[in-house]
């Protein structure tokens, strides 16, 4: 993969290639609260969830299927609205991007033009920046081609290269690799590690997969029942390995709290 | 014979095997069992006068084509189609788009939709008739009313089926209204929206032919009328024929040429490779 380190910690790569300043931003989630009105009366997700989300950190939302976090990312991304509490962000104005568990992608565009696709209010877009986001999560044979050409794997990434590309100084995360096999869920994880960690953003990581949680995170937050209910520092150092006594160790701790609900 | 599958590649195998399976060659064949039948029918029952015969058709046809009789009246049925067939699509697409988009408007519309898709041709035929006599507009007119309907109800449904999900990705990556509608709305009903104006043309066709039948003096469907009216029923099958081989023409030549360039995305069957 397209190494790009700033080894010298002055704004430009070994190359000379100038990336942007590399910014994340802060979350917080005040006595967030909400309900649905279904036909079989007033379905209450969540109420009063407080959270607050460090800039540049990863944080996975962990719960069972239908715990409501997908709720509270499309909350944050303002796709839906609150029945009451705040969503803050620092600094206001928020880029946010956004991974879905499918990829989402337009089917009738190539994998460019489905990057280009999110640049409308952008006018330094240029088919450059969509290839070097291309390059990143190693499509750079896959510019041209359809989805319907890819494999399941490539078309995820091809939807992490697209919110990536804006820039975002956000990046939410709706449970985005459990559509996939094993094996190229892992290595999309790796990847979007090395991409973390040389690209510094904020990511709010939603899953129901315990050892993609611990793997991935530095921060875990349980949801169920209504409620944040714990809220578990990873203190595992990077690289991770899924077999090593540490993980081990901690992941039945993380067990037994997740279930203690 | 069973049995005789595979193992013997000869050339006279693989003409029995494709006279079974080539799509085009089993067409082919019934086609000439038709004729074939008719033929014995018509000639062998004395059934000539009343039932016709295929030689007497070919014959018919022949004369039509070469003395331009054909393209004379062809021309003019043709016109007609393509100018009820265009107006109908021009101003069925936008409203048929609108009314699936809105929820106000379609609660608003439907039901006229519904009945103009239950309207009969010919009270559509005479209703325009009496609004535009004898000529060229009777037929486009009957075209245009009997087309817009299926269009928009085509596009109506259309719109019902475009994946939401992918609203809701442009929606999460503040897409406008004006984004979403040229790359996400229009795109995904483009395939619908050719099936609307494949079955509008065929509408049109009958429209304007019906129309010919009972007010105008040119056309296909004024010379049908005219082999009825002189109870000649090989000269009308000739124009049947000439005319369903035109309509074929059209369809494979035209449409279906048109419908590969504008889909080249989709997935064909035969390409799929890797499985995710």
């Amino acid at each position: 993969m397209a190494s790009h380190t700033d080894d010298d910690a002055d704004g430009t790569e070994a190359g000379g290639t100038r990336r942007a300043e590399p910014t994340a931003g802060a979350i917080h989630l005040e006595e967030l609260t909400k309900q649905f009105d279904t036909d079989d009366g007033v379905e209450r997700v969540f109420e009063d969830v407080d959270v607050h989300i460090e800039p540049g950190s990863f944080v996975t939302l962990l719960g069972r299927s239908g715990s409501g976090k997908s709720t509270i990312l499309k909350l944050v991304s303002g796709v839906l609205k609150p029945t009451s509490g705040e969503i803050r962000f620092e600094p206001d104005d928020v880029t946010i991007g956004y991974v879905f568990q499918s990829p989402r992608l337009l089917p009738w565009n190539t994998c460019l033009e489905n990057i280009e696709f999110v640049h409308e209010h952008n006018p330094a877009y240029s088919d450059e920046t969509g290839r070097e986001y291309l390059d990143l999560v190693d499509l750079s044979e896959h510019y041209n081609k359809y989805p319907s050409q890819l494999s399941g794997g490539q078309r995820q990434r091809v939807g992490i290269a697209r919110a990536l590309s804006i820039d975002p100084d956000i990046l939410l995360m709706d449970e985005p690799f459990s559509n996939l096999d094993e094996i190229t869920a892992e290595e999309l994880r790796a990847e979007l590690l090395s991409i973390w960690q040389q690209l510094n953003k904020t990511i709010f990581f939603v899953t129901h997969d315990i050892d993609e949680a611990i793997e991935l995170s530095d921060r875990i937050l349980m949801l169920g029942d209504g409620q944040i209910y714990a809220d578990l520092d990873v203190p595992l150092e990077r690289p991770r390995s899924i077999d090593s006594e540490e993980f081990l160790s901690f992941r039945q701790q993380a067990i037994d709290t997740f279930h203690s609900v | 014979m069973r049995g005789v599958s595979g193992s013997s590649r000869s050339t006279f195998g693989r003409i029995r095997e494709a006279l079974r399976t080539n799509e085009v060659l089993v067409f082919a064949e019934s086609i000439v069992t038709v004729i074939v039948v008719w033929m014995v029918i018509a000639h062998g029952l004395n059934l000539v006068d009343s039932i016709s015969s295929p030689e007497l058709i070919l014959a018919k046809v022949v004369e039509l084509i070469t003395s331009g009789l054909f393209f004379t009246h062809l021309v003019d049925t043709m016109r007609r189609t393509l100018f009820g067939f265009a107006i109908g699509v021009i101003i069925a697409t936008p409203l048929g788009i609108a009314i699936g988009l809105s929820d106000f408007l379609k609660t608003a519309f439907k039901d006229y939709v519904t009945v103009g898709l239950a309207l009969p041709d010919l009270l559509v035929v005479v209703f325009v008739a009496m609004l535009f006599g004898i000529g060229d507009l009777t037929p486009a007119g009957a075209a245009v009313v009997l087309a817009i309907p299926y269009m928009m109800q085509t596009l109506i449904e259309g719109v019902d089926d475009i994946d939401t999900d992918l609203l809701e990705m442009g929606a999460s990556f503040d897409a406008s209204r004006r984004r979403l509608l040229r790359r996400v709305v229009v795109p995904s009903l483009l395939p619908e929206w050719f099936g609307g104006v494949r079955y509008s043309l065929a509408i049109s066709w009958k429209a304007v032919t019906l129309a010919e039948v009972v007010a105008a003096e040119t056309g296909v469907g004024f010379m049908i009328r005219k082999q009825m009216d002189t109870l000649s029923l090989t000269g009308a099958f000739a124009w049947t024929v000439l005319f369903i081989v035109i309509l074929l023409v059209i369809e494979y030549g035209v449409l279906r040429q048109l419908e590969r360039l504008a889909f080249s995305w989709r997935e064909e069957v035969s390409d799929v490779v890797v499985a995710p």
